[in-house]
């Protein structure tokens, strides 16, 4: 199948039930973008970035997907590890094993890199502990796939990604969602806040 | 006039999405992910599934 041919249908299914009509859009309105991103710009991107990381795959081919010790391969694979006590669960993107060491990769498609790699701290602990020795064993690293770039970010070292940190970590978040403390961050209602219309302390300006 | 929290159920896990929510913002994870408040939608998220959906069946056919 064609990257066309996977890009429509997979637009068909997560866009199914979506009203698009009045949906928000990223970016900044520019000459080439008067719309900002837009359904238009995503229908011409999209295929083009799922063409680029076909070519990306092809082009890397000792990067073999992972094959978890239960059996399956490490593409969006789905664990609920418990830390601190707490279910966490995640989806990860991928893991690559190559030249012996493992690769967690998440997939972007925003322009940036993200400031913290923290999230593929949560995975990497996550890892550890679904399955234990064989993967406390190895020694697991760190990238993003940027779409834009057609490749991935600079390689992380998550070895300072433990399971005590995550675990202050989960268990400060478990602690303040049960005592209900959700203090507003007004800095942040700019930045593609989707609560607007229900959020009495919103000063996010239309436009 | 006192603001009040409204009664919640606390979901069974919790995911680094949910956490970073939390840290962006503790309303925002509030109002969306205890109170499953509708969030406008956004074009950026149906594409960024949309790419993620589109490479996992590539790399699913080609194993």
């Amino acid at each position: 199948m064609i990257s066309s041919d996977l890009w429509n249908k997979a637009w068909l299914k997560e866009s199914e039930g979506v009203d698009l009509t009045n949906a928000r859009v990223g970016g900044r309105a520019t000459k080439l973008l008067p719309n900002k991103e837009d359904i238009n710009f995503w229908q011409v991107s999209g295929p083009m970035w799922v063409e680029d990381y076909i070519a990306w795959r092809q082009a890397n081919p000792n990067w073999k997907i992972w094959i978890a010790p239960d059996g399956r391969p490490a593409i969006e694979l789905e664990l609920i590890p418990k830390i601190a006590g707490v279910p966490v669960k995640m989806v990860i993107d991928r893991v690559f094993i190559v030249n012996g060491k493992l690769i967690i990769v998440d997939l972007k498609t925003a322009k940036s890199v993200p400031n913290s790699p923290l999230q593929l701290g949560f995975y990497k602990v996550g890892l550890e502990v679904a399955y234990g020795q064989p993967v406390y064993e190895q020694e697991i690293l760190g990238t993003y796939y940027m779409s834009r770039e057609s490749g991935t970010s600079e390689m992380i070292n998550l070895s300072s990604y433990t399971y005590d940190k995550l675990e202050y970590l989960v268990e400060g978040f478990d602690k303040a969602r049960r005592a209900g403390i959700f203090l507003p961050n007004t800095n942040s209602c700019q930045h593609m806040c989707g609560f607007t219309a229900h959020c009495q302390f919103s000063t996010k300006k239309d436009g | 006039m006192s603001i009040e929290i409204e009664k919640y159920t606390l979901p069974e896990h919790i995911s680094y999405s949910a956490f970073s929510t939390y840290l962006t913002c503790g309303y925002q994870y509030y109002l969306g992910r205890l109170l499953e408040k509708q969030e406008e939608p956004s074009v950026w998220s149906v594409g960024g599934s949309t790419f993620h959906a589109a490479t996992e069946m590539w790399d699913l056919d080609n194993l």
